[in-house]
């Protein structure tokens, strides 16, 4: 399962359209593997975060997302793009949210 | 000739002074006011018709559509996502028609998507027209409303425009779309503040225009600091028990309009 958690300084970020990092990585049982780590192309943008992200994670090809809290646009986005949206506490190290996302042990946002 | 009334801060009187100039000059009129549209009360009338106003937006073909995602990156404004679904927000989309230009498959076809409508009136004492912008309770799509209003109205050679309060982007595209301006204010810190503020606007548009100061004898001091502040022609109009029936009040609107006319002439 590919998991893209939102990142913000060493944790998972509370914002999610607006986290500056993405950090996806590829879980299966118990071996989480960091695949790609980028900048958030959305984080700047004045307006429509919310929707842009859910573009960029539609392109990483990615099952589900970790964030501390998620907008009305983006979780409306990510539900037609069949993306789960977790919600684990900010700050959260980002590889213990992408395992515990990957089993479902997280809340949905 | 195309005339606005507006004024910056809310509740000085505007649409009062609107439904005056209105009784006075027998033009159509507009309320531009489109998320609290209230004119039509100020005057007796009549609604006579009532059309939807809609953007173009697109609808997919799912058959034709493979998802390859081009409608979605030339999206400015993010209404349309595509990853594993095509997906559109309606309440996003500004209906500028790139996304149907750019789709190589021609899974893209327009549709409508509703913002508002426009009510037509009927006035029962001039027998003209007034038209009524309403958008639609949460949309954010006001200035497609105005514009919309303002296109459909293009062709009037006199038309009075009841603008909302504000000095924002639907006042500011009234005021570039008239050839005159009757700004309303009040003598309070407040309405002299947002005034400042729309005659900036008003200076960026170059309007002609003269202020008129309602209720002007709630206080000689902020009256006197208006009339020194502002470099157009003012009016004074006093504080009336019925400002819709007051003779008084209406004579006062009636030489801020001749004056007005001769501030654009």
């Amino acid at each position: 399962m590919r998991v893209a958690v939102m990142v913000e300084g060493d944790g998972v970020s509370a914002r999610f359209a607006r986290a500056p990092e993405i950090r996806v990585y590829e879980v299966e049982g118990d071996e989480v593997e960091l695949v790609e780590s980028r900048e958030n192309p959305a984080a700047g943008l004045p307006r429509g975060a919310g929707r842009q992200i859910v573009g960029v994670l539609a392109q990483l090809d990615v099952d589900a997302t970790v964030a501390g809290r998620y907008g009305p646009n983006a979780l409306q986005g990510l539900k037609a793009q069949g993306i789960k949206a977790y919600i684990a506490e900010p700050g959260t190290d980002p590889e213990e949210a992408a395992l515990k996302a990957a089993r479902g042990e997280l809340p949905e946002g | 000739m195309r005339l606005a009334v507006t004024g910056g801060k809310g509740g000085v009187g505007k649409t009062t002074i609107a439904a005056h100039a209105h009784r006075l000059l027998g033009w159509t009129t507009v309320d531009l006011d489109v998320t609290t549209p209230n004119l039509h009360l100020y005057l007796d009338c009549e609604e006579e018709a009532r059309s939807r106003v809609c953007l173009i937006g697109p609808e997919v073909d799912p058959d034709r559509c493979t998802l390859c995602g081009e409608c979605a990156r030339v999206c400015h404004s993010g209404a349309v996502i595509v990853g594993r679904s095509w997906d559109l927000d309606p309440g996003l989309c500004h209906g500028c028609g790139l996304c149907l230009d750019a789709c190589p498959r021609d899974a893209l076809t327009p549709r409508e998507i509703e913002i508002g409508e426009v009510r037509e009136y009927r006035v029962r004492e001039t027998g003209a027209r007034l038209l009524s912008g309403r958008l639609n309770v949460g949309d954010r799509r006001s200035r497609h409303l105005v514009r919309h209003l303002l296109d459909h109205t293009e062709d009037r050679p006199r038309l009075l425009l009841d603008t909302p309060a504000g000095a924002g982007k639907e006042v500011y595209d009234v005021l570039r779309a008239v050839d005159a301006a009757l700004v309303v204010t009040q003598p309070t810190p407040a309405a002299l503040r947002d005034l400042r503020r729309l005659l900036r606007v008003i200076r960026v548009a170059r309007v002609p225009h003269v202020v008129l100061i309602n209720q002007a004898d709630l206080s000689e001091r902020w009256t006197r600091r208006v009339e020194r502040e502002v470099e157009v022609p003012t009016w004074r109009a006093p504080r009336v028990d019925d400002p819709l029936g007051s003779d008084e009040l209406r004579d006062v609107v009636r030489e801020a309009l001749d004056g007005l006319r001769e501030e654009a002439a």
